[in-house]
């Protein structure tokens, strides 16, 4: 922590050299699920908030807007929900900002002008998008300095790893991005959309086409233990008319649900192999319970749920319920086959060698196991070594804290954007500088 | 440096209504000594605090301030000389102002507020409006010590008295947590700090809220290090600190705040930051709010006196309210059916017409007097039941007595409409005493020292410028929760613990449970939220899984591989453990799906520390209080730095405040 003692006291530093050691810079990771924010050197971020938000459409004021946890939970007559995220890039440019901000401010600091802020971007961002990162950051967060770093650069340097194969596992997407010495192969990198919202709608799927009612907690007030399958016997909250909950703040808390789900019962079959047609029927079961006390053990389905991740023609399909297609869509081994095809075959074993599994999504039960089998399967010869961090956090936030020990490295300093630079050189500085 | 010492440490615990503080750690570790309103009062000059207010003198006070001023000009210019610095006075009359005038040390000052008091008392005939009236005033130190001379040049203007009962202005530095008014925050800082006037070599332990930003920390720790001048200087999390008291090293603490409601998981020591919460409009204050509403006719200093009173209680869930049906019914007739001597006794009394007050005084049977008399006037036994099943309950007001009103009339009933009715306290009452003056008179004085004597046996401890009265309220006091803050406190578990990322870590987080603040004070509001948090997501043993004990599946890599220790080891056959555990809830089941299962499985609260007896009878509300001295001890003294567990000076001065970020 002590200063550069080569710089004499009286002297100020430079103006480029901002952050460094200090933890005054401040990092952002916005996700299609959640965004990530928190002073550069540490090891977690200190703010983390959905990325959804509530509005009310009022009357002459327009829009009220209710971000973080508290609020977007909270029950309010009409309020919706939305997300200014797609595909984890931002689509909505009037409420990104706000929500960052909101992230930023709440818990961090109030003085968003003295900090230094790198935010990370996924690989496949538009240029368009980037100029207006970069423009929201001096203009509306006023702040000295700012960079762009990539996401996927930024989970291999969480692991230690500046070259390596990063598999992420987000909301949105799966995506496989090669990287050599902190720069991504862009040829290579790909995704596809069967990520954490695509399990969910397979879990909808099967509820929906099992007749499985499915409840979220703000309509229980207390429930009774029921046997497997009975009915619920709950004390079900009631609403006023007028007071109702939207639709779309129903479906956000019935995803609450479906994450536990996703956390404790769904499984990904190990393999190797496809999850057996027939004959599943000796595999453990494992209950969960519904909000409302209902419950059920789940067996061999709870395997079929995640199949589709690996094996897209399985997928569920009911109804309504929106699923990416199922005929073109990109299987994970076909995926990966397809991101390591065309780099440099001197690179390629050494890339193998370091594949980084990351993202909230990879903390389905068992998906490591099955992403081991099937990356055998697809490269047979060359050897492929698997880091997971064992520590939840650190998958779920990889890329968070990547661009917090960037930040922090006392050799980024010649690479911040300055705001000077900025003013010189417009929003097109980021397509020059942040690589 | 030399090694700290138990006696010098400095605990400081800033809260949004109340600050706590307490310098050296006793033996056995008592709750806190100081305790103070998180107020300051800002002063005449531009950026100057004042812990009492200090206003400009009303027309009404300012002829007699300065009559009485003249008066004792000669012996307040000793008294001026004699208190050599001019600035110590001041803060020792401040000190004393936040206690209790009567024990004042210093002789001068003393006089003068004696003085002062007297005279307000005896001029009733104060023309000032009402609100003025009832100040109790006294000459500011500052006009005494600097203003003697100014007093000859500009009679009459200038003045400023020091009010102490005047709350109006107060600036309360921290809302929710975080500090509004920096300036105010850090001049409260130093009020303690003047006021417990600790050695040079006085480390402070400063227990800060969950919203401090590290911003925050920042400034508080440069403020330490530059204006107080301590030689160590330690920043600790509410919550950690109640996780020091209990002696645990994974919990979820529930910490009932006046306006919000924290929750903290904590596990090994680690403070989830991404999964705590903090829920605001939901604590001790929402729960006056709820009683105001359903009490309109109550002030609203009577409706916090009742939130406080043990008869405002919080009935397990489902319990009927007395009155409403079967409930009322509920009522052991052997109780009503007893008379026992002391009955008889007062019955005597009764008939006899006249009431020999000093025998009775004098017998130091008061108390048992006035509740057999009273028992007698309302005629019910219901009094013996507890609170729970009575439809109606007393609790004690305490007022201020205000200058200029006549003494007895704070005894008399105010009127309030139904549903509560006022009783008087239950005086040997004038009717009862002879007409003559004189004997009148005695009878009030005996009345007087009836009701203080009996306060006194309530618990209650009055000063000389106060008075209590009872009222009495109905089923409401148990509706204080009504509110839904104890839905709001359960879903907000549930959601920071859904929050912690590791999976496999939530069923501890369940299983042990501090919950604590002052907005838990109210009886029974703890076991009512726990109650409330089972009903919800308790999950039970399933009947699916409960005869088949899934084995864990081994995995090569990663997060989803399961812990072991949950299983195999887990102790007695789970299923015995579940044959034999008959606790309605807080059962364990020890059953368990596995590592990565749905939680919870129970739902528990840690077990309250054993070993602090004083702590035992004041109940473990202000825990975190308790675990800061611990901590104290531990981080000063045992440890002494060897793990860095504060910032000493000279590491500040090597790092600054930013070394924040490095050691805390």
């Amino acid at each position: 922590m002590s200063g550069p003692s080569t710089l004499p006291t009286s002297q100020a530093p430079s103006a480029l050299e901002y952050g460094g050691d200090e933890i005054s810079a401040l990092v952002l990771d916005p996700g299609q699920c959640w965004t990530r924010a928190g002073f550069a050197g540490e090891d977690t971020p200190k703010t983390v908030i959905p990325s959804h938000y509530g509005y009310v459409n009022g009357g002459d004021e327009g829009k009220k807007y209710y971000f973080g946890d508290n609020d977007v939970h909270a029950l309010r007559p009409g309020m919706e929900i939305a997300n200014p995220m797609a595909d984890g890039i931002v689509a909505d440019w009037d409420v990104a900002p706000q929500l960052w901000k909101y992230a930023l401010t709440s818990r961090l600091t109030t003085e968003l002008s003295e900090h230094p802020l790198l935010i990370t971007e996924p690989v496949w961002n538009t240029p368009k998008n980037r100029e207006k990162t970069a423009e929201i950051a001096f203009e509306d967060f006023d702040v000295p300095a700012f960079y762009l770093a990539k996401s996927a650069v930024c989970a291999g340097f969480a692991s230690g790893k500046p070259t390596a194969l990063v598999i992420d596992i987000g909301a949105s997407n799966i995506s496989v991005t090669p990287i050599h010495d902190g720069i991504v192969l862009k040829k290579g990198s790909v995704r596809t959309p069967l990520g954490g919202d695509f399990i969910s709608n397979q879990i909808r799927s099967h509820f929906a086409a099992n007749g499985i009612p499915l409840s979220a907690h703000y309509q229980v007030q207390s429930k009774m233990p029921v046997e497997v399958g009975k009915p619920a016997e709950a004390t079900l909250r009631q609403f006023k008319s007028g007071e109702e909950p939207t639709e779309s703040w129903k479906a956000f808390q019935e995803e609450r649900v479906l994450t536990e789900f996703k956390e404790c019962t769904a499984q990904v079959w190990a393999g190797p192999g496809p999850v057996p047609a027939q004959g599943t029927e000796g595999i453990g079961g494992r209950t969960f319970e519904f909000p409302d006390g209902y419950n059920l053990v789940f067996g061999a389905e709870r395997f079929r749920i995640t199949e589709g991740i690996f094996a897209p023609r399985q997928m569920l399909i009911h109804g309504e319920i929106p699923h990416p297609d199922p005929e073109t869509t990109q299987g994970f081994g076909g995926m990966v086959f397809s991101a390591v095809r065309d780099v440099d075959i001197e690179i390629k074993p050494h890339i193998l060698n370091n594949t980084v599994v990351t993202g909230s999504g990879s903390l389905l039960y068992g998906l490591n196991d099955r992403i081991n089998n099937e990356m055998a399967n697809v490269f047979p010869g060359p050897r492929v070594r698997l880091t997971a961090s064992g520590n939840s956090t650190e998958r779920s936030y990889a890329s968070w804290l990547g661009g917090s020990i960037l930040a922090s490295l006392g050799s980024f300093h010649q690479l911040w954007v300055s705001k000077k630079e900025y003013e010189e050189h417009g929003p097109g500085i980021v397509e020059k500088r942040c690589k | 440096m030399p090694p700290f010492r138990d006696d010098h440490i400095l605990i400081i615990a800033p809260g949004s209504q109340t600050t706590l503080a307490q310098l050296g750690l006793p033996e056995s570790f008592p709750p806190p000594k100081m305790r103070i309103p998180s107020r300051m009062f800002p002063g005449i000059e531009e950026g100057t605090w004042t812990f009492t207010k200090v206003r400009e003198a009303r027309d009404g006070e300012k002829e007699d301030l300065i009559a009485q001023a003249k008066g004792q000009r000669a012996a307040e210019a000793a008294a001026a000389r004699a208190a050599s610095q001019a600035d110590d006075a001041v803060k020792d009359e401040d000190k004393d102002d936040g206690e209790d005038d009567g024990d004042d040390d210093d002789g001068d000052e003393d006089e003068d507020m004696e003085d002062g008091e007297a005279k307000d008392g005896s001029t009733p005939s104060a023309p000032g409006p009402l609100t003025e009236s009832k100040d109790k005033t006294e000459p500011s130190p500052k006009t005494e010590a600097d203003g003697d001379e100014d007093m000859e040049d500009d009679m009459g203007e200038g003045i400023y008295i020091e009010d102490e009962d005047d709350e109006e202005g107060a600036v309360w530095c921290m809302k929710e947590g975080r500090v509004v008014d920096w300036g105010c925050f850090f001049a409260l800082l130093t009020y303690v700090h003047e006021v417990i006037n600790p050695t040079f070599h006085t480390p402070i332990l400063l227990v800060h809220p969950p919203e401090f930003t590290l911003q925050d920390k920042q400034m508080v720790t440069q403020f330490v290090f530059e204006k107080l001048k301590t030689p160590g200087f330690c920043l600790m999390d509410s919550a950690m600190t109640a996780l020091y008291a209990y002696g645990l090293s994974t919990s979820t603490v529930i910490d009932v705040g006046f306006e919000k409601t924290d929750i903290t998981p904590i596990s090994d020591f680690t403070i989830f930051e991404r999964a705590r919460k903090t829920l605001h409009n939901c604590g001790g204050q929402t729960m006056t709010a709820h009683l105001q509403t359903l009490l309109p006719d109550l002030k609203p200093e009577d409706v916090e006196a009742l939130k406080k009173s043990p008869i405002c209680e919080i009935l397990p869930l489902g319990t009927p309210l007395p009155g409403s049906g079967e409930a009322a019914t509920v009522r052991p007739p052997h109780v009503a059916a007893t008379t026992t001597d002391e009955d008889r006794d007062a019955l005597i009394s009764e008939e006899e017409g006249t009431v020999n007050v000093a025998a009775i005084v004098a017998s130091g049977k008061t108390h048992e007097f006035l509740a057999k008399r009273e028992k007698q006037r309302t005629g019910e036994a219901e009094r013996r039941l507890p609170n729970r099943e009575r439809e109606t309950n007393t609790f004690w007001v305490v007022d201020k007595r205000r200058p200029g009103e006549d003494e007895d009339i704070p005894l008399s009933t105010s009127a309030l409409t139904s549903p509560i009715t006022t009783t008087a306290p239950e005086l040997p009452a004038p009717n009862a005493a002879s007409p003559t003056v004189d004997d009148e008179k005695r009878a009030h004085q005996m009345a007087l020292a009836a009701q203080t004597k009996r306060g006194q046996q309530e618990g209650i401890l009055l000063s000389d410028d106060e008075t209590w009265r009872e009222l009495s309220v109905g089923v409401e006091r148990f509706q204080a929760a009504d509110c839904g803050i104890l839905s709001t406190i359960a879903d907000g578990l549930y959601d920071a613990i859904s929050r912690v990322e590791d999976v496999s870590k939530r069923a501890d987080l369940w299983d042990s449970l501090i919950i604590l603040g002052a907005g838990a004070k109210i009886r029974g509001f703890k076991e009512a939220l726990l109650q409330t948090i089972c009903a919800k997501y308790l999950i039970p043993p399933s009947s699916g899984t409960i005869f088949s004990s899934e084995l864990p599946t081994p995995t090569a890599t990663g997060a989803s591989t399961p812990m072991q220790q949950s299983q195999g080891q887990q102790g007695p056959n789970p299923l015995l453990v579940a044959a034999t555990t008959h606790g309605m809830h807080g059962q364990s089941y020890a059953e368990r799906h596995s590592s990565h299962g749905q939680t919870p499985l129970s739902i528990k609260t840690a077990k309250a520390p054993e070993y602090f007896s004083e702590w035992k009878e004041c109940g473990f509300d202000e825990a975190g209080f308790l675990g800061a001295q611990v901590a104290a001890k531990v981080v000063f003294v045992i440890d002494q730095g060897a793990n860095r567990g504060f910032m000493s000076r000279v590491e500040y001065n090597e790092l600054g405040p930013e070394g924040v970020s490095e050691i805390f």
